[in-house]
């Protein structure tokens, strides 16, 4: 056996367990998604308002279409004539996404059909009310946008799609728990902290260092090849889930000596400045909307752990409120709750619409809740016929300027 | 003073790692035997070999450097 090296046939080798592997990885994708490969990535950069979908999403769930929105067809920036069109603009639960270990499995992901926006227009269509006019609902959702991202898209991109109303999502990105005493003047609550994809931006696109040139290297070769997708996805996964095995270990206190007593919280002042800066944004969004003749809207999203006591809890939110019992935090739903009153006061002397779905979620005993705040597809469908009924009056008045309108 | 456990265990995680690599690397020459070689010897296979664990790697210690920045338990928001 010679030493020598046979350069053609360790080059055909390679080449042949490229083309071996890049071909089960479509095969398994096709099967998987329904679809050929394209990419994995979920989302892609924007500069107005940090990302967006990524339209070349593969996915057997979610449809993304070209504009990343969250949908199957197409939207013409240009607004068709005598159409009433609605723009849904927030974050995860708007895109009916699932979030942390405890969920209920059985519900599964929630395809494009079973979105608050696809039930909104289902709603809006099958009023007579508004059969003279075609309907469009978009769903402009984007996991952990918070006000922050979501004036900033609107202003500089959405409200050139001339929606005649917009509905803001994502009060739960925005008011998590209590602010920690002098958190808010510090300036390290959520709403005014970094995005967690600052340090992907960052890493990706400011740094240009051996780190940085590997993951543009895997980034260009996913969006061709289904196996270095897939390795990602699967490597990705082990990584992670032997750091989360190592976070759920961590509690074990070997020899941790821990301080139990509790943090001293934000006083009135400082909860107000962190609202006040909330309304800011909210008045710059309020600002063009007015100057573009557009209804403004603010959806207040309500936590599962905070209707306890509100709601008749079906089974499956019984169980799912029970391995939420570490999140459970009276002084955090006082907060949200504080929040939400404050909003629901001042919100319509600026001309904004308030909706709360607190009383029909009360009423209901159906599963509205798939984890801690994200919902189900009745949930969505509970949502879209509150917002309908709600905005009813307000959407018969835009339809009946559009009907005036020349074709 | 406190101690962060999950550091710990993510060492420890590390060592097995390293370890288990290391291991496949000694009894490295032995695996080469069960690969065909009517095709490529001894030495082609080790390049080749040598090659994907390159690869394989490069993927892990990247994916690895930045596991910290999306927890797995907020999968939702993806890796960009």
């Amino acid at each position: 056996m010679g030493k020598e090296i046979r350069w053609h046939r360790v080059l055909g080798t390679l080449l042949l367990a490229l083309f071996l592997t890049e071909g089960a990885a479509q095969l398994w994708v096709y099967v998987w998604a329904g679809e050929p490969y394209r990419t994995f990535s979920f989302y892609s950069w924007s500069p107005y308002g940090l990302v967006r979908n990524n339209p070349n999403l593969t996915s057997p769930a979610f449809q993304i279409n070209e504009a990343g929105f969250r949908r199957d067809g197409e939207v013409a920036i240009e607004k068709p004539a005598k159409t009433l069109r609605v723009m849904l603009l927030g974050a995860s639960v708007l895109y009916s996404g699932i979030a942390g270990n405890a969920f209920i499995e059985s519900e599964g992901r929630t395809g494009s059909d079973g979105t608050i926006d696809a039930f909104l227009e289902g709603l809006i269509r099958s009023d007579l009310e508004f059969s003279d006019v075609d309907v469009e609902v978009i769903n402009a959702a984007v996991n952990f946008n918070r006000i922050v991202e979501v004036s900033v898209s609107y202003i500089a991109e959405f409200a050139y799609y001339d929606p005649d109303i917009v509905i803001v999502f994502g009060s739960a990105n925005n008011f998590g728990g209590w602010p920690a005493a002098g958190a808010v003047n510090e300036r390290k609550q959520t709403l005014q902290s970094d995005h967690l994809w600052k340090s992907e931006f960052d890493r990706i696109v400011n740094r240009n260092d051996a780190n940085s040139l590997v993951e543009n290297t895997i980034r260009t070769l996913e969006g061709y090849f289904a196996s270095v997708g897939l390795a990602k996805k699967v490597a990705g996964k082990l990584i992670d889930g032997g750091f989360a095995l190592s976070r759920r270990l961590a509690p074990i206190k070997f020899w941790l000596t821990s301080d139990d007593s509790l943090p001293a919280l934000a006083n009135d002042a400082e909860v107000e400045l962190l609202l006040s800066e909330y309304l800011g944004y909210v008045d710059a969004m309020a600002a063009v909307a007015k100057r573009r003749e557009q209804h403004l809207v603010i959806f207040w999203e309500n936590w599962l752990l905070d209707l306890e006591g509100v709601k008749q809890f079906s089974p499956g939110e019984m169980r799912l409120s029970a391995k939420l019992t570490n999140s459970r935090s009276p002084t955090s739903t006082k907060f949200r709750f504080h929040v939400r009153d404050r909003l629901a006061e001042q919100l319509p002397s600026l001309g904004i619409s308030f909706v709360d779905p607190v009383n029909s979620m009360a009423v209901s005993q159906e599963t509205l809740f798939i984890d801690y705040v994200h919902y189900t597809r009745k949930g969505n469908q509970l949502v879209a016929e509150v917002l309908f009924y709600q905005l009813r009056p307000v959407l018969k008045e835009l339809a009946a300027l559009l009907e005036a309108e020349p074709s | 003073m406190q101690f962060v456990t999950s550091d710990l265990i993510q060492l420890l995680i590390g060592i097995v790692i390293f370890v288990t690599a290391l291991g496949a690397a000694i009894f490295a020459g032995r695996a080469l035997g069960i690969f065909p070689r009517e095709w490529l010897n001894l030495h082609e296979w080790a390049f080749v070999l040598k090659i994907l664990g390159i690869i394989i790697f490069a993927l892990a210690l990247h994916l690895t450097s930045i596991a910290t920045h999306f927890p797995a338990d907020e999968f939702i928001y993806g890796r960009f």
